[in-house]
């Protein structure tokens, strides 16, 4: 007689076997997620090995990619399951295994604590020169489409059109403005080179986009690159077309056009994601060995201030030992410009105290078990010496 | 002690807990797991180090900290509706010959035979974008990283013709493979800027560039 589909179930999510598979997958992982860092970058290789619930591969020639293996978070998923399926079969609610109980809920908030962090954690970029006073981050690699008010001589009003919103054929209205922007096409990385008269017209017919001419090519993957990304827009306000503009990380210099007497400018830049505090950066440091050139310390002295000035301090950042301020980290990343420039990564995870209590759940599990099991041993020695002749 | 002993019981209380607080677990990371995507607006005041902040171009980080600017497209960028009101002209190099356009390009000037580099005559409504910005630009075609003020200066040499003081600056780099660049840049009165620029090989450019200076201090407008 076979046994009732769900009693099936209930026994490979709960078996041994699974574990140990799990485990064996995601060692294959992180050795290919390690290797893939040479071609794909960090970001690269840890979106499509640890980050994903499966692995794709796309053979040659083909259309479609399939599937390869499971991917890291379905293997860290299938584990929390048996982990807590396993504890649920195996483990009695007695005082004796309360220490596994604890092991075992350290290492399913481990977990957990990774997904918390693949979900929410952000990570973004302070880049800022001394003497320099910066109240925003901007992401490394996302871009967005800014549409700058400078009308006003005391301010500008500053929209950004964050990268995802620019699928062609979409049109993104500006709040607080009578301007939608429509887009016509979207390139994630192109190469931009002047465009020869006998070379068929661009989607542009404003700006500088006529004279560009843009080849798209496949997109970046490396850390230490960035996508050269090109958009085609047509500006419309209550009605009236301002005509199609190209738009694109590569072109630095502004693009204008007048809508009743408010001159609003194109550009496109690293997404930015503004602060209510600000930091000026007093100093930055870069030591180094003696006699060398082998770094010893990196580090930047900044002074965090806020409008209301409860928080109006100098702080020093430097290896291993970041600023943690409005539920963001500032960890010391890099400089530049002969040691006067310092790049904050500013790491924002709600979850970042997920795996110091794991570890510590973990540990006090351990101890108590084994407080418990030292305890039981010593018990039986001290009866069965009493027992004897 | 025990406080339970029955396993079944056990499970009976636990699983379906368990599952429940999975499923919410999973839905929670689901649905506020991605950030959210919505047009965003600051209002920033003019001079602090976000104004303008349209244009400031991109820096990805390069390994080593220094953070080299993204290649631009080759070409002025800005807008092109420049009429100049009074044409620049110049005195051509013995073989050398030109071809005039109308609009931003003005004119596209080539070596005798098959020199391998190109002049173009290229104007400008207003300050073009700035000095500093298409210096910057025109180092990143040959690969070299930005300029700031100070390295400006120090770079700025000066040509002296009829038209008036061109800035000229001179740059070697490794992309393409060994290329040059030279360029005399010309503010004019009628509020266009002029830029004379040779790019190409490093070596055809360095062979031609006693010509091109010839070229330069030649122009003049009548």
């Amino acid at each position: 007689m076979t046994k009732p589909i769900a009693t099936r179930i209930w026994a490979v999510l709960t078996s041994l076997k699974l574990t140990v598979a799990s485990l064996s997958v995601l060692i294959v992982l992180v050795l290919a997620c390690t290797l893939a860092q040479v071609q794909l970058g960090t970001l690269g290789a840890v979106t499509v090995y640890i980050h994903s619930f499966w692995v794709w591969w796309k053979p040659a020639g083909w259309e479609q990619s399939i599937p390869l293996m499971p991917g890291g978070a379905l293997v860290g998923a299938v584990l929390v399951v048996n982990l807590v399926a396993a504890q649920i079969k195996r483990m009695e609610l007695s005082w004796k295994k309360s220490g596994m109980w604890v092991t075992h809920a350290g290492l399913v908030l481990l977990i957990a604590g990774e997904f918390v962090t693949g979900a929410f954690q952000r990570e973004t970029q302070m880049t800022i020169e001394e003497g320099q006073t910066v109240n925003y981050v901007e992401s490394p690699r996302e871009l967005e489409l800014s549409l700058i008010d400078g009308t006003d001589p005391g301010h500008d009003e500053v929209y950004g059109v964050p990268e995802a919103l620019l699928k062609a054929g979409s049109t993104v209205a500006i709040p607080g403005t009578p301007l939608s922007l429509k887009v016509k096409h979207f390139v994630r990385n192109a190469d931009l080179a002047d465009r020869a008269p006998a070379e068929p017209p661009t989607m542009a017919d404003m700006g500088v986009g006529p004279h560009v001419k843009v080849t798209e090519v496949p997109a970046i993957t490396r850390d230490d690159e960035m996508n050269r990304t090109v958009v085609f827009v047509e500006p419309i306000a209550d009605g009236k077309s301002y005509g199609t503009w190209l738009v694109s990380n590569a072109v630095s210099v502004p693009q204008e056009f007048t809508h009743q007497g408010r001159v609003y400018s194109l550009g496109m830049r690293q997404r930015r994601e503004y602060l209510a505090y600000d930091v000026t950066l007093r100093d930055f440091r870069h030591d180094v060995y003696p006699g060398t050139q082998i770094p010893k310390n990196f580090a930047s002295l900044v002074h965090l201030s806020t409008p209301d000035k409860k928080e109006d301090r100098d702080v020093l950042i430097y290896m291993n030992q970041p600023m943690r301020f409005g539920g963001k980290a500032f960890y010391q990343s890099s400089f530049g410009k002969e040691d006067t420039l310092s790049v904050l990564q500013v790491v924002d995870n709600p979850g970042w105290l997920l795996p110091y209590i794991s570890c510590t759940l973990v540990s006090l599990g351990l101890l108590i078990h084994f407080a418990i099991s030292l305890r039981r041993t010593q018990k039986g020695r001290s009866l069965a010496v009493e027992g004897s002749p | 002690m025990r406080l339970v002993s029955n396993k079944r019981q056990i499970r009976r209380v636990l699983v379906p807990r368990t599952g429940a607080w999975l499923v919410a677990a999973g839905a929670v990371l689901f649905f506020s797991g991605c950030q959210r995507d919505e047009v965003t607006h600051v209002r920033v005041p003019k001079g602090s180090p976000m104004a303008g902040s349209g244009i400031v171009p991109p820096l990805p980080r390069a390994p080593g900290g220094d953070r080299p600017a993204v290649p631009t497209p080759s070409g002025p960028m800005t807008t092109p509706d420049v009429v100049p009101q009074v044409p620049l002209k110049w005195t051509l190099p013995q073989g050398w010959t030109e071809k005039l356009n109308d609009g931003m390009r003005f004119a596209t000037i080539k070596g005798p035979g098959d020199a391998r580099f190109e002049v173009t005559v290229v104007v400008l409504r207003g300050a073009g974008g700035g000095e500093l910005a298409n210096v910057n630009r025109w180092r990143g075609q040959v690969g070299l990283p930005e300029f700031d003020d100070g390295a400006l200066a120090l770079a700025r040499q000066r040509v002296e013709s009829k038209a008036g003081t061109l800035a000229l600056f001179d740059f070697s780099g490794e992309i393409p493979a060994r290329a040059r660049v030279i360029v005399g840049l010309l503010a004019f009165t009628d509020g266009n800027t002029w830029f004379i620029k040779m790019a190409g090989d490093a070596e055809p450019v360095g062979t031609a560039r006693a010509d091109f200076i010839h070229l330069l201090e030649s122009l003049h407008f009548d």
